[in-house]
């Protein structure tokens, strides 16, 4: 595989362009045949052929509109979304380890999801649904605009005290959902304790429709920032001389990745790792370069979605594992590899 | 060409840079000295227009350097900072088309990554453009910021370069191909060059003009070869004037 992408390097060095293109094309064949794949398994089997035919029974077609595919696009853009908003704050922090998570964009949303369970009664029907959607992402959006306050303290926007805001942040939330889940009564501990393990299942049109037209206007202005993502690398300072303005830089990429992660945690709960393991993935065989990191990062996060959540709902049918789980499990140890292999490569 | 008018810098009750005047002109280097903590990075992130000074004014080619656009003031002066940490696997190449990322105007990347090439050939790095920055030398890195610095500055005529110890990690040969490359910018394309340094040796045999600063003031000012002195040295630095080599 290494050798492979060292070639592709090589052979289109001066045709970065075209390399990108191929590199996408690629990893959205991969998402195609995830999604292919995981159309056809499940406590229904269907068959891709009449499904592309068009040659489904009325049953079957019902199961594919109303339960499968819904569920397969929100995987594609829950995992999407993780997987940009990653990449962004990989790039906001300059260190490839940190994530959402770090700087209690999630933790805000998982607050204000656990107020709305428990203070505001039973949520059941779209309401709910969308109760909790704006919930997390006014959550979000409040704890990255107390962070970004807060990191503007010392009179510049640093992100050393970002990132301690953040660490802050998420100690505050975190007390406050545990508080929160103290004061619930049975019913409403359930419904948190599954949403916080991260699930894809009761998947509607409705959350795939409004998760969709957030991440992707996201996409956009990710994919617009990229070249400004790279030179932030160099630091504030020397990407303040090269000519970037910074504080704008920043502000668009706080806001653009609270939005995605908002979207994504209230659909589906909290659902780890894939923030954190996409876009290292795909650093580590194609590069840094932030024009094909965003990009790609969402293609393979999307696809790596699909494919886990296909296994949490089969692996033990005819019931179904919370998707969060299946991905700290098989991503916490696989990062754990990645950091060991990295730390034994360097000199 | 850049002109620092009575700079004082204050952060909280200590006082960094004291009254301090300088003047960049074009086809000149000018170098500054001074022990640890004396004000010269400040002074140059002052100059750069990068912190503020709480008293004085800084001006870029007779304009107020706050009054000019970030990408217009980058196509204008480029500066070279001490220690950049990466830790992201870029390579040589990539970095030094950095600096042509946030230049008003659209430029394709073909184009950028042409220049980026030219500069690192400049820099006598274009050897190493395809290695990732992290696998290089101390020197070999800063060698390849100021390729990018340089790209930042391409086709420009009387811009200004800023660079703070651009020596440290380098050998003597790619010192002194450093300030030659200095040297015909300022004669080729009226560049205005100010430059921390250490070593007063080398100070005194490339730079035309030299400002001594301690405690945030100005010592000295003047032609290298006047301020440079035995006697003016062993003063700033409190060291007998016999360990004064120059």
């Amino acid at each position: 595989m290494t050798t492979l992408t060292r070639r592709l390097t090589v052979t289109f060095q001066d045709k970065p362009e075209q390399r990108l293109r191929i590199i996408l094309g690629g990893l959205g064949c991969l998402l195609f045949m995830a999604g292919a794949l995981s159309v056809t398994v499940g406590a229904l089997s269907l068959d891709l052929a009449q499904i592309l035919s068009g040659s489904l029974t009325e049953f079957d077609q019902s199961v594919l509109f109303s339960i499968r595919l819904p569920r397969i696009l929100l995987a594609a853009t829950v995992g999407a979304a993780l997987g940009i908003s990653g990449a962004a704050m990989q790039g906001l922090f300059r260190n490839p380890l940190a994530d959402p998570a770090l700087i209690g964009i999630t933790g805000g949303a998982a607050l204000a999801v656990a107020c709305v369970i428990v203070l505001a009664g039973t949520v059941s029907g779209y309401l709910g649904l969308y109760g909790l959607g704006i919930a997390a992402f006014v959550g979000g959006i409040a704890s990255s605009m107390v962070i970004m306050r807060i990191a503007r303290f010392s009179g510049t926007f640093s992100v050393t005290h970002m990132l301690l805001a953040g660490i802050a942040i998420n100690a505050v939330t975190f007390a406050g959902t545990g508080f929160l889940t103290f004061l619930s009564d049975d019913q409403q501990l359930r419904a948190l304790s599954f949403w916080t393990m991260g699930s894809l299942g009761g998947a509607l049109w409705e959350p795939v429709l409004v998760c969709l037209t957030i991440v992707i206007p996201c996409l956009f202005v990710l994919i617009r920032k990229s070249r400004d993502l790279n030179l932030l690398l160099l630091g504030e300072e020397n990407a303040t001389y090269a000519g970037l303005d910074t504080h704008r830089l920043k502000r668009a990429i706080v806001i653009t990745a609270s939005l995605c992660v908002g979207a994504a945690v209230a659909v589906s709960g909290i659902i780890g790792f894939i923030g954190l393991v996409v876009p290292h993935l795909i650093r580590l065989l194609f590069g840094s370069d932030h024009k094909l990191l965003i990009p790609a990062s969402a293609l393979f996060g999307a696809s790596l979605l699909v494919l886990a959540d296909t296994v949490a709902r089969t692996v033990v049918a005819p019931t179904e594992m919370p998707v969060g789980i299946l991905t700290s499990l098989v991503g916490g140890p696989f990062f754990l590899w990645l950091l060991v292999k990295q730390s034994r490569l360097k000199p | 060409m850049i002109d620092a008018l009575s700079l004082s810098h204050a952060v909280g009750s200590k006082t960094i840079l004291d009254q301090v005047s300088l003047q960049a002109r074009p086809g000149e280097i000018l170098s500054i000295l001074g022990p640890n903590g004396a004000g010269k990075s400040t002074l140059l992130k002052c100059l750069a227009g990068y912190i503020r000074p709480t008293r004085g004014q800084v001006r870029l080619d007779g304009r107020p350097i706050q009054d000019i656009d970030l990408s217009e003031l980058a196509r204008r002066r480029a500066v070279l900072t001490q220690q950049i940490a990466l830790n992201f696997p870029f390579t040589a190449l990539e970095i030094a088309a950095m600096g042509r990322t946030a230049l008003a105007g659209n430029e394709p990347p073909s184009n950028a990554l042409a220049i980026a090439r030219e500069a690192l050939s400049l820099t006598e790095v274009s050897h190493l453009a395809d290695r990732p920055i992290s696998s290089l030398s101390g020197g070999e890195q800063q060698r390849v910021h100021m390729a990018r610095v340089l790209a930042q500055l391409w086709g420009q005529e009387s811009a200004c370069l800023l660079l703070d110890e651009p020596t440290s990690a380098l050998d003597l040969k790619h010192q002194f191909r450093l300030f030659d490359l200095c040297r015909s910018l300022c004669d080729k394309r009226g560049f205005a060059v100010v430059v921390i340094l250490h070593d007063l040796a080398l100070a005194r045999r490339v730079s035309d003009q030299t400002l001594l600063l301690r405690g945030g003031q100005a010592f000295a000012c003047g032609s290298s070869a006047s301020v440079i002195t035995p006697q003016a040295i062993s003063d700033l630095y409190e060291i007998h004037s016999s360990q004064v080599m120059i």
